[in-house]
């Protein structure tokens, strides 16, 4: 069984051969031949602040792999609680964006094997995290589509009503015309459903002045959910009611 | 230059005409206190063929590393593209590609880089930036420009 040992001795030798040290001022930078899920190589940085005692860190290598994978450790409090969690188990703290540990002299071989453990374990956080696909507010759509047709518009105007101010989406001005759009987007059809009554209440309550705006709602139909009910609402209370993928009807509408 | 073993899904998403949006709460870009300042987050939107955006988003991250940039373009968890200045890189099989470098997805990961052969200084984070922008055919239409938004070196 002699080629066990000597099996260990060789793989010792051969990570020490593919290690390469350098140096940035006072610390000691080991690149390591453990490669991360980029086929990056990890690095472990020690220095030496007072005689005896040596600090190991990870030179942000985790919460940067983490961040770069998707993962935001300060607003997620599920990443944060194991984030944490890991760092502590090994003994090591997290401070301005580094993992580290400060060491007693005769520590530093576990603590370098422990700091190689633990950033693999961090690491881990990162592959495949179920993250969902974000998406654009339908408002923000909106207003970009105003500006590419070179709407004459402004956002979130207050526009008096008989009982209250009512906060309009976007507000369109041609020559002495103006729209008031209100755009929608829902979850849910009950959803849909609420906020159409929210619309027609706001237009209902303009109207009531009698001050001549032309009171559109433009709905977002990427999903379904605006069912007859929700339309008919709309179509009560507003001048014209346009989906989204019949935009270009506002063109019209606004008399351009 | 796309490589042409890069997963279809992540091509179609990188030849795209893409654009950074305003995030949902109207911000442009913003950092992460416990990183420093050195790192921004923002919503890119991939555009249609009329040019209106889609509703999915993509992410740019970027951060300065070591006094180096990193920068990644993802959707959801995955990332399609990631740009390092920071420091050489092996493929798989022992090929060395150097710095600057772009990992891209293939076989589901990010493990192959390419180099990328082009001119702009590795440390200046704003260069990096408007390089990244470019190749990713991402606009910016930002009109005080994301240079300032970086806070410069």
């Amino acid at each position: 069984m002699n080629y066990c040992e000597e099996a260990l001795i060789q793989f010792i030798h051969y990570i020490k051969s593919q290690t390469h040290i350098e140096f940035d001022g006072d610390i000691c930078i080991y690149t390591l031949p453990f490669k991360d899920p980029f086929s990056d190589n990890i690095e472990v940085a020690i220095s030496n602040p007072k005689d005896r005692l040596f600090k190991i860190s990870d030179m942000k290598q985790c919460i940067s792999f983490l961040f770069h994978s998707g993962i935001n450790i300060e607003r997620d409090n599920r990443y944060m609680k194991r984030f944490y969690s890991i760092i502590s188990e090994y003994g090591f703290e997290f401070k301005e964006g580094e993992i580290s540990k400060v060491i007693d002299a005769g520590e530093i071989g576990s603590s370098f094997l422990e700091a190689i453990q633990l950033i693999f374990e961090l690491y881990g956080i990162g592959i495949m995290p179920e993250i969902p696909i974000d998406e654009i507010s339908f408002q923000n759509i909106v207003s970009k589509y105003l500006e590419d047709n070179q709407y004459d518009f402004s956002r979130n105007e207050k526009i008096k009503g008989k009982t209250y101010e009512h906060t309009i989406n976007f507000v369109l001005r041609n020559g002495k015309s103006c729209s008031l759009v209100e755009v929608l987007s829902a979850k849910s059809s009950s959803d849909a459903t609420q906020k159409a009554k929210l619309v027609a209440f706001k237009f209902f309550d303009i109207t009531e002045l009698g001050n001549g705006y032309k009171k559109v709602a433009l709905v977002d139909d990427y999903s379904p959910v605006f069912k007859k009910k929700a339309f008919d609402i709309l179509h009560e209370y507003s001048d014209s009611v346009i989906t989204w993928s019949d935009r270009d009807v506002l063109l019209s509408v606004h008399g351009r | 230059m796309i490589p042409d073993d890069m997963d279809d899904w992540a091509k179609s998403l990188y030849e795209r005409r893409k654009i950074v949006f305003p995030s949902s709460d109207g911000n442009k870009a913003y950092y992460l206190p416990s990183m420093g300042n050195d790192v921004y987050i923002m919503d890119i939107a991939l555009l249609d063929t009329g040019g209106i955006p889609e509703r999915r988003l993509l992410k740019l991250r970027i951060e300065r590393h070591k006094g180096y940039a990193k920068a990644t373009l993802s959707m959801g968890g995955n990332q399609i593209v990631m740009l390092h200045t920071d420091h050489e890189h092996t493929n798989p099989g022992g090929v060395n590609i150097g710095r600057p470098h772009k990992h891209y997805l293939k076989n589901g990961c990010l493990k192959y880089a390419y180099f990328v052969d082009d001119n702009f200084s590795l440390k200046d984070i704003n260069e990096v930036l408007s390089h990244f922008l470019k190749e990713c055919n991402i606009e910016s239409r930002l009109p005080e420009g994301l240079q300032l938004l970086m806070g410069g070196n």
